[in-house]
């Protein structure tokens, strides 16, 4: 994969909004009949356009809740959540045309080879003719996939299926990624392509919000930060802000020491 | 600035770009191809070709085979010995041996003091005539025909013919007798009346028979008959590979929710994939009937009924296929949407093949029906879903098909469809799949323990039709019996041993077997009129749409005045039983599992179905379903099993003994449904009994 952003990849049309905006995000699961989780506890989140921001936090903390609803999978139980300005409950539609969404547990078809199946995500987000054979060609350069685009997913390395999932989450340009532990399951060559590709993302314009387990990640890619646990954000900010809140150096420890104060608090 | 995509296309070209890629990624599979379409096009022709070559072997072996018969007419008049013996002679090809050649004539005089001695009741041959017979068949005989006195006229002769009927040539060795007697019989009779009257008086009596039908009316008879079926089992096992691997599979392969983000509506996917699944049962469907069909076509072989005509075709003609293929495609859409339905509920592969059978039972049964009986295609069956349309491609097939009936049958077909597709646009909800990815709160949110209560449920119909319908045809009440006592309730262990396990408790406490109070069964013994009478009523409304045949009526009646059975007997048989075995099974194991996860109007709607499915007549539909529903709410309200069995077993006494009794169904004893209702109502709760989880609270 190249190490520069390739310039052929199409850009994100760029707005004045924030790129991700939400308020109040509540987000309440029923468990059986009687029982009632809180998933999310009025989160308000907002990111920019070109900015990597991470969501850390321990399980349950409601990462994978914050980006499924982020990315209209599922609806929130109150407050709002708008992505490069549209409203996600609104025009669920809209804002997956906006959004790319990559996750660690996300499946290729084994039967479709990776051009075909970069041609049919592309038509489903409207694309025909010309113009997505144009996008589609387009991909497989930018991510050096020549060798094996015609070769069915089933039989593709970890990190051929990888760059296959990349391409079809950023082939109709959008504004917005969301990835949710994208580095889950790959070794570290894989782990680092990941990695180059979302800081690629950063001169292109696009706001990338990603949730990640690994800190070093974090620590590496992120403009900012926002720690989660048990459905609230205890603190958002850059790590250097991060560092002089707590009073400590190392992510690992900004991390116990607020999750800590949230559960005292 | 990047040029944005066009908008969306049309929902119409989103369907199509969706059934594209999954009939490309189906048509991939190519083990599951050829096992679902080529291998059966290929089997057909050699299946019809191997039974044809057998059959024609066989029948042509023993119509071929040399038989020998050993007789003994010297207890007959010469006249009679004489035409006897000439009518075997003329049976060709037999060897006649009179007992002196082949050294049996002890063996014959033996069997003539035995014929005239004493046997039990109803026996043909006591044990050691059977034993001196065996043996001398032993010696390379086929059959041995011996003249005896009668027993009961010794002047008069009949004759005895000893034979095996296990033994092949045996059989065939008996046929050839009989026929020669037969004719010997004719020719003396007809002598007989001739020289007495001058003629022969019944040979005016014999119709000659004209058969009006066309080869080509029988042959679609016949065809009428066996392709619904083939074609419905076909359909179920083409789309079922397509349903399952479209949405199951796709769950299953982690694409799903990669699919549910792209910016298409959940209702385009559906329709898309259930697009593919639709050309793929259509392709197994053209498949194997027209392998079926060319197979007859080419005259590798024919179906029972068959038979070539002049000029040696066979099927009916071209555009009655044509119109019965058109009459089948709305069937085709709803089998389709059906098991797309049942995939799309299911979390992956395996499971959605766990409700296959059932489905596949309930979709069959129709089916088998629409072929065997004379069930006639009216605006009553053409509605029920798989009925009418194989009673019209039976008909269609026969050239009888109306075209009113056929319109209305399409538009009932199609309107099932539409109604299962309806359902199928929802289960892609991703919050509803995805938010709950295993344990216990996706077991809740799918309904697991109710869907497999449901699943129990319909294989206990199938079980009390396939195998309850040959035992109670064997023996109608040793039968009836061993379907209560012994079917019934492994079907019940096998259902409510998981759920019982899965909750932690006994199956005594799953089953809420426990002794209600005397209150409660009371209460509920005192609805026993009622819910005649309301029955009654029912019954008496169903006559206006589906009038009970009079040979119904007659057998109903008859069953409940067997002879033999004493009332005792009878209330055992027709009361008792049903009411401990059938709760037992009913409102007790299913009940278990479906009270765990629905409302209660769902549980009651649900135990109305499988209630009256399971009493196997169309006619009693209504009354048995509401039976089964108030049994059910019983149940409910009670928390406790035995009140079912006592009102179960009170209104089937109460039905025995009005056969004798007629005041036990006056109206005026439903009016005991009041105090009855308020003990129930007023009672308090059985003891240490904890509310069953979600049951009240569930909307």
């Amino acid at each position: 994969m190249q190490s520069d952003p390739p310039a052929s990849l199409p850009e994100p049309t760029p707005t004045p909004v924030p790129a991700i905006r939400a308020r109040g995000l509540t987000k309440v699961y029923t468990r059986g009949r009687a029982e009632t989780v809180r998933a999310l506890r009025g989160l308000d989140l907002e990111c920019r356009p070109g900015e990597i921001y991470g969501l850390l936090g321990p399980n349950g903390a409601g990462k994978t809740t914050t980006l499924r609803i982020l990315s209209t999978i599922l609806r929130p139980t109150a407050g709002t959540a708008e992505v490069a300005g549209v409203d996600v409950g609104a025009d669920p539609l809209e804002a997956r045309r906006r959004i790319g969404f990559l996750s660690g547990t996300t499946g290729l078809y084994p039967r479709l080879t990776g051009r075909e199946t970069l041609t049919y995500f592309g038509r489903l987000n409207g694309f025909s003719g010309g113009e997505l054979e144009a996008r589609v060609e387009a991909m497989i350069a930018a991510f050096d996939m020549a060798a094996f685009a015609d070769r069915r997913c089933g039989a593709l390395s970890t990190g051929q299926r990888q760059r296959v999932s990349i391409a079809r989450a950023v082939l109709h340009g959008p504004e917005v990624l969301i990835l949710d532990e994208p580095t889950t399951g790959l070794d570290i060559l894989a782990a680092g392509t990941m990695i180059d590709f979302v800081e690629s993302r950063r001169e292109a314009g696009t706001c990338v919000l990603f949730s990640t387990h690994v800190l070093s990640e974090a620590e590496r890619l992120c403009d900012r930060i926002g720690v989660l646990f048990d459905g609230r954000l205890l603190a958002s900010g850059t790590y250097d802000e991060l560092a002089r809140a707590t009073g400590e150096r190392w992510l690992e420890d900004i991390f116990r020491t607020l999750v800590r104060t949230g559960t005292d608090g | 600035m990047a040029e944005r995509g066009p908008r969306p296309r049309t929902s119409l070209g989103l369907v199509l770009t969706v059934a594209a890629v999954e009939l490309r990624r189906l048509a991939r599979d190519h083990r599951a191809l050829v096992s679902a379409i080529l291998l059966p096009a290929l089997l057909y022709p050699l299946l019809f070709r191997a039974y044809g070559h057998l059959q024609a072997t066989t029948g042509a072996g023993t119509e071929a085979a040399m038989v020998r018969v050993v007789v003994d007419l010297r207890a007959a008049n010469g006249e009679l010995a004489s035409a006897v013996t000439a009518a075997l002679a003329a049976e060709v090809p037999i060897r006649v041996v009179p007992a002196g050649v082949a050294g049996l004539e002890s063996v014959t005089e033996r069997l003539r003091e035995l014929s005239q001695g004493p046997r039990e009741t109803g026996a043909e041959a006591g044990p050691a005539e059977r034993e001196l017979v065996a043996r001398a068949l032993d010696h390379g005989y086929d059959l041995i025909l011996c003249a005896v006195p009668d027993p009961v006229l010794p002047a008069r002769t009949v004759l005895r013919a000893h034979h095996d009927s296990s033994d092949d040539l045996s059989s065939e060795a008996l046929i050839r007798v009989r026929r020669a007697l037969a004719r010997v019989e004719a020719d003396h009779r007809t002598a007989t009346l001739v020289g007495a009257v001058g003629r022969d008086p019944a040979a005016a009596l014999v119709p000659a028979v004209v058969d009006v039908a066309s080869e080509d009316a029988s042959n679609g008879a016949a065809l009428g008959r066996a392709l619904p079926l083939l074609a419905v089992l076909v359909l179920v096992a083409g789309g079922a590979y397509g349903a399952l691997s479209t949405f199951a599979g796709e769950r299953e392969g982690g694409t799903l929710e990669t699919l549910l983000v792209q910016p298409v509506p959940a209702l385009i996917l559906a329709w898309g994939k259930y697009l593919a699944v639709v050309v793929l049962a259509l392709a197994a469907l053209a498949s194997n009937v027209g392998s079926v069909l060319a197979s007859l076509a080419f005259g590798l072989g024919t179906l029972p009924g068959m038979v070539a005509g002049a000029d040696g075709a066979i099927l009916p003609a071209a555009p009655r296929l044509c119109v019965s293929a058109v009459v089948f495609l709305p069937t085709v859409l709803l089998v389709c949407a059906l098991l797309a339905l049942n995939s799309a509920r299911a979390r992956s592969f395996r499971e959605g093949q766990q409700v296959l059978l059932p489905l596949s039972i309930l979709l069959l049964v129709p089916a088998g029906i629409a072929g065997g009986t004379g069930l006639e295609l009216d605006a009553l069956t053409a509605a029920v879903p798989m009925l009418g349309a194989c009673l019209g491609v039976r008909d269609a097939i026969r050239g009888s098909l109306a075209p009113g009936v056929a319109a209305w049958m399409a538009v009932a077909s199609c309107g099932w469809a539409w109604w299962v597709l309806r359902h199928l646009a929802r289960t892609l909800d991703a919050e509803r799949i995805l938010h709950h990815e295993g344990g216990e709160e996706e077991q809740a949110e799918r309904r697991v323990q109710s869907r497999t209560a449901l699943a129990h449920g319909l294989a206990a119909i199938a079980v009390t039709y396939l195998i309850g319908g040959c035992l109670q045809s064997w023996h109608a009440v040793g039968g009836l019996m061993i379907t209560l006592w012994v079917l019934f309730p492994v079907l019940a262990l096998l259902a409510v041993r998981p759920v019982a396990r899965r909750a932690g408790e006994s199956l005594r406490r799953a089953l809420w077997l426990h002794l209600p109070s005397a209150r409660t069964a009371l209460g509920a013994v005192l609805l026993a009129p009622a819910l005649a009478w309301l029955t009654q009523g029912l019954s008496s409304l169903q006559e206006h749409w589906a009038p009970l045949p009079s040979a119904f009526a007659r057998g109903g009646a008859a069953a409940l005045s067997l002879d033999g059975l004493s009332p005792a007997a009878l209330l055992f048989v027709f009361a008792v039983s049903p009411a401990v075995c059938e709760e037992l099974l009913f409102r007790g194991a299913l009940l278990s599992g479906m009270r765990r996860d629905l409302s209660a109007g769902r549980v009651m709607a649900l135990q109305a179905l499988l209630f009256g499915a399971a009493h196997a007549s169309i006619y009693r539909l209504v009354p048995t379903a509401f039976v089964g529903a108030c049994l059910a709410g019983l149940t409910l309200r009670t928390r406790c099993l035995v009140p079912a069995i006592l009102l179960h077993l009170a209104y089937d006494a109460l039905l025995v003994g009005s056969t004798r009794a007629e005041w036990l169904l006056d109206p005026r004893l439903a009016w005991l449904a009041l105090p009855g209702l308020a003990l129930l109502v007023l009672r308090g709760g059985p003891a240490g009994q904890a509310a069953p989880a979600g049951l009240t609270a569930h909307s």
